[in-house]
């Protein structure tokens, strides 16, 4: 994440202009990625939409991911834009409770995109049976891999787990620690537990278990433990992952000192920075361990949703529908090396790591939003901190299991 | 004086605790001295371990320079500056007016009302946080910097009216009596008799507050969210995000955060050190 | 200074009530249009919209008016007759006024409220029409926290930072003990040595997080040293390798919070010496010469003549120091965010994460949280208070 002085000045007049009482054609938009990529990607989008409406007068306060989380709980019912960046799955569930977004079942009726080219991704824009949002992007998760380092050991990329615990295992003979992960921040333990569940139990029973229909010590949860809890007692990660930021995790990778990543897309620009080549990473889906089990990922999205305080609902349909187009999408996506949620958008072909995600995803029996997305933040935060205990000390896995039991039957009421 | 007197003792002994001096002063002051140094390193030297020699290069104003340059510190410096200095003049004038009440005038409600702004200032900042959310978000302050000095100086209001009210308890009275029995006003007393003289306490409290107010991280992390407004503490601290291993610009970093306050302790040392020890030597 | 002007000019009975008459408009003036004006609307009538940011000038405007019809009922009142038979009784509650209101609507009635919301479970969000989500629910949340792991952690933590936080008394003792010469300098090195309390809790929080890095940092350092020899790795790259991996001091739930505390001491240990210097300063010379008559020295010395002296500093020290301990949230923010898993959470850090940490948003639980510790801190503030009514009571 980088500012410029120039940014801050620019976001701080953005601001101070945002909040000017709207005039009909005044459309206002709360966005929240200040990091370059997605930055310009935003703006390039917006700029093609004032093309083409050039009676619409956009204004827009980008800020930070992080102050967005909190602000957002304020602006919605105070100082209401006409649209505003969130997330779909749980996360768009308090907010949809309080009556807080704007019910857009008619867009999604009506427009021919969002009707036909986002099956895969409506289910999560769902609750209470009618859609909420209109997602921009999405990004894949899977295995990055040191391609010079399998090569080297011949290592072919694994396809079951068998052969991927065979992997680890020659890995660490030859003093390479199989996987890196920095677990400070948590979530990154739940990629993990994620994957290892959607393969041992496969798409439902993540989403029970992240609705609370299923016990954390449920047998089958504890199978996905005993799994991970194989990885974790070959010490197959790194030993001091609960110090370290995902960024931070990178180095060990980057130095070739770990060989394998379980993390989403958005970690490729995080490699270039830390100078590895990129001839030398790639990437596979995490492979099977149940076999049979039809294969679901984790594909978190980011959409746009329309607050019920908006005072211009009529041009923020029009910014949805002109988000959902194929081409918006298709060129949104391509400066942020993501993936567009419009089965007809383009994709750029160039990019090993967007080839090979739109295909996985796409062939995918099932998307995955993320733990700390689909299950609400109370149970998320208690259930990574739990994941990361249990990384740590896997004896713990018992005991681990039967106080996230209690936090469930709590946070579920 | 005591201990007895090291002048008393042996040339030897003198010399001793002359050389112990430094010494140990040296390992206090390690941690600070470590960072300073990592500071100025250029950053292949973190990255070959060189982290307690001496640096390879001195690199002090490249690294400096490379901090305003990466991230926006000056502007967070600059709005701990905007945060500080309006929360020291309210909460310091407003403790003048409430410390007189208090000390001055012996009327029934004193003490209660006195121990009513010790006991506040001295709860835990976290009952205070969601209601004080709540309610400056329903006055639509929150995450404004105006919305941030508010709290910061009806909080601070506490503590600089136990400070105030004590030191002009202080003062003679009689000359309050006398002034009272020519006939002289209630206020022209308050202002032409008694601020005079509670000189010395304002620029201790304003020292103080200043310092408390600048370093602090808790309200500022609650209360604003642009990156724009925020402090140099809550700065610094999402620095160390950004900086991914790289020690020597979150050391930078750090210092520059601590300088302000620094100076304004050794500028005025006596009047800080005289605040914090308010009470220390009475009874 | 209207209020200096009136009170010279109100001679004449007449030109008194003229001046209170005035006081009055204009006190009603500001107060109506406190509550009627429409500042949006104004400043668009006037065409000054663009030059208002709308958020803050509303409130500061209203803010303003209020000091304005504040100020204008002072004048309406010092020039009554009221008020001036009466003036001994009224005077303090004028000069009261301002601060104490905004004491009380920043710090005395959010604790009742922060009470009240610990009744009720809610996710801080208010629905589009401004009402509150909240929901009442009693004692549920304190029934909750008697079972939540979390809870116990931080209350033991909070154990500990208290218990382990009041080292700093004695060392900060000794170091003021040792401070106490006169010797060429001593002034700077006292300033040197307090140094560390100027300093953010955050930079405090940083440098050590630095300190404890396993690979990068001083631990790593010495560790590297003694354990630890460099290698080449698979793709040609240096590694270190260790024979005894480093400790990982802040992500072990055995060490984090004791690196924490350790941390913290550093800024109380300087505060508490600087108490001790300046208690120090003050003890009086017959006594200790008395003392040595007596043939008391060194330990006997300290313990019986000079340590009663210092009473109020030690009493001074133990009161910031029991405050410290728990308010220390500054440092665990910077250094752990509560990790690894929970295992260095205090209540002030576990309250702030359960109510507004990372969108968990559990408003109800996290003022339970914060109820609890404030029953804790009632304890030493009650404490205090009496004390200070004691001194009081003998001060008159």
């Amino acid at each position: 994440m980088k500012f410029s002085f120039k940014s801050v000045l620019l976001g701080t007049v953005a601001s101070a202009f945002m909040s000017v009482s709207a005039f009909a054609g005044d459309l206002v938009i709360n966005f929240d990625d200040l990091n370059p990529g997605p930055k310009k990607a935003f703006e390039e989008a917006i700029e093609d939409f004032k093309k083409a409406n050039p009676d619409i007068n956009v204004t827009v306060n980008n800020t930070d991911r992080e102050a967005h989380k909190t602000a957002i709980r304020n602006f919605l019912t105070n100082d209401a834009p006409d649209i505003t960046s969130w997330y779909p799955g749980n996360r768009m569930a308090p907010f949809v409770d309080a009556g807080l977004f704007e019910d857009i079942t008619d867009l999604w009726e009506s427009d021919p995109n969002l009707k036909d080219k986002f099956a895969a991704i409506k289910p999560t824009m769902t609750r209470d049976g009618k859609q909420w949002g209109v997602p921009y992007t999405f990004y894949q998760w899977g295995i990055y891999y040191r391609k010079d380092i399998f090569d080297k050991l011949g290592i072919a990329e694994p396809q079951t787990w068998d052969e991927l615990i065979a992997a680890s295992e020659l890995l660490k003979e030859n003093g390479v620690t199989p996987f890196t992960i920095g677990t400070k921040f948590l979530w990154t333990a739940a990629g993990v537990f994620d994957y290892i569940n959607l393969r041992t139990n496969g798409y439902e029973v993540h989403n029970d278990l992240t609705a609370g229909k299923i016990k954390y010590t449920d047998p089958r949860i504890r199978k996905t433990m005993e799994n991970w809890k194989q990885l974790i007692d070959m010490g197959a990660f790194v030993p001091n992952h609960a110090t370290m930021s995902w960024q931070d995790a990178i180095a060990p990778f980057a130095n070739g000192d770990a060989a394998m990543y379980v993390m989403g897309n958005f970690s490729v620009d995080g490699y270039k920075t830390a100078g590895i080549d990129l001839d030398n990473v790639d990437f596979f889906p995490f492979p099977e361990i149940t076999p049979g089990i039809p294969r679901a990922e984790e594909a978190p999205a980011d959409a746009f949703f329309i607050p019920a305080n908006a005072k211009n609902k009529e041009d923020a349909r029009k910014f949805l529908a002109f988000v959902a187009q194929p081409d918006t999408l298709a060129k949104w996506n391509a400066t942020i090396g993501q993936l567009p949620p419009n089965s007809a958008s383009e994709i750029n072909q160039d990019d090993k790591f967007i080839v090979q995600g739109f295909d996985t995803v796409s062939n995918a029996a099932g998307l995955a939003q993320f733990y700390d997305r689909d299950a609400p933040a109370a149970m998320a935060k208690a259930g990574m901190e739990g994941f990361q205990q249990f990384m740590l000390d896997t004896s713990k896995m018992d005991e681990i299991l039967e106080r996230l039991d209690v936090v469930q039957s709590e946070v579920y009421k | 004086m005591f201990p007895a007197p090291i002048e008393k003792a042996s040339s030897a002994k003198q010399f001793a605790y002359k050389a112990s001096l430094p010494i140990a002063l040296f390992i206090w002051l390690l941690p600070l001295l470590a960072i300073f140094l990592t500071s100025i390193r250029p950053a292949a030297d973190i990255n070959t371990g060189n982290v307690f020699g001496i640096p390879s290069s001195f690199q002090m104003i490249e690294n400096y320079t490379e901090v305003f340059r990466q991230s926006p510190a000056g502007q967070y410096l600059l709005n701990s500056l905007i945060i500080t200095i309006p929360t020291m003049i309210i909460a310091v004038s407003l403790a003048c007016l409430t410390g007189y009440a208090l000390a001055i005038y012996n009327f029934r409600w004193a003490m209660p009302i006195f121990f009513l702004f010790i006991a506040g200032n001295f709860v835990p900042f976290q009952i205070l946080m969601l209601p004080v959310i709540d309610m400056s978000n329903r006055l639509d302050v929150y995450n404004t910097v105006p919305g941030l000095v508010l709290f910061h100086a009806a909080f601070q209001t506490g503590f600089c009216t136990l400070f105030m009210r004590n030191f002009i308890k202080a003062l003679p009275q009689e000359l309050i009596e006398s002034a009272r029995i020519e006939g002289v006003g209630e206020f022209r007393i308050f202002w032409y008799l008694v601020m005079p003289l509670v000189r010395p306490a304002i620029a201790a409290l304003a020292v103080l507050i200043f310092t408390f107010i600048w370093n602090d991280f808790f309200w500022a992390t609650v209360m604003l969210q642009d990156a724009s407004q925020l402090p140099i503490t809550v700065g610094v601290k999402s620095l160390n995000g950004q900086f991914v291993n790289q020690w020597h610009l979150v050391s930078a970093a750090s210092l520059l955060a601590a300088v302000p306050p620094v100076l304004m302790f050794f500028a005025m040392q006596r009047h800080f050190i005289a605040g914090l020890t308010l009470g220390a030597t009475k009874g | 200074m209207t209020i200096e002007n009136t009170m010279v000019s109100h001679r004449n009975e007449t030109q008194m009530g003229m001046v209170a008459f005035a006081g009055a408009a204009l006190a009603v003036c500001l107060i109506c249009l406190f509550y009627l004006v429409d500042i949006e609307s104004t400043a668009s009538i006037l065409g000054i919209e663009q030059l208002v940011d709308a958020r803050v000038p509303n409130f500061f405007i209203r803010l303003v008016l209020l000091i304005g019809a504040l100020v204008s009922a002072f004048i309406l009142i010092i020039n009554t007759a009221f008020y001036k038979r009466n003036r001994i009784v009224l005077a303090p509650w004028i000069f009261l006024s301002v601060g104490l209101t905004f004491f009380i609507v920043y710090v005395i009635i959010p604790i009742f409220t922060s009470i009240s919301y610990s009744f009720t479970r809610w996710n801080g969000l208010r629905r589009a029409d401004g009402s509150s989500t909240a929901e009442w629910i009693g004692l549920e949340n304190y029934r909750m926290l008697m079972e939540d792991p979390n809870f116990y952690t931080s209350l033991w933590n909070n154990l500990l930072w208290l218990v382990l936080f009041m080292l700093a008394i004695p060392i900060g003792l000794g170091i003021a003990l040792f401070l106490n010469q006169t010797v060429t300098g001593i002034r700077i090195y006292k300033s040197l040595f307090f140094f560390p309390f100027v300093i953010s809790q955050v930079v405090v929080g940083l440098i050590f997080g630095w300190f404890y890095e396993p690979t990068f940092g001083m631990v790593g350092e010495i560790w590297g040293f003694f354990f630890c020899t460099e290698e080449t790795n698979i793709v040609g790259n240096v590694r270190t390798v260790c024979s005894v991996d480093p400790p990982h001091i802040l992500g072990e739930a055995k060490y984090a919070t004791y690196g924490i505390i350790v941390a913290g001491l550093w800024p109380q240990i300087a505060y508490c010496m600087i108490l001790y210097l300046t208690g120090l300063n003050n003890v009086s010379p017959d006594q200790i010469e008395a003392g040595r008559l007596d043939g008391a020295k060194g330990w006997k010395m300290l313990r019986h003549v000079i340590l009663p002296q210092l009473w109020p500093a030690t009493f001074l020290a133990v009161v910031v120091t029991v405050i410290g301990a728990l308010r220390s949230f500054d440092m665990i923010a910077t250094m752990t965010s509560g990790g690894p898993f929970g295992s260095t959470n205090v209540l002030a850090y576990y309250m702030y994460d359960q109510a507004i940490g990372e969108g968990v948003g559990r408003y109800g639980y996290g003022s339970a949280i914060a109820t609890v510790l404030f029953a804790i801190m009632l304890v030493y503030i009650s404490y205090f208070l009496w004390q200070m009514y004691k001194d009081e009571r003998e001060g008159r």
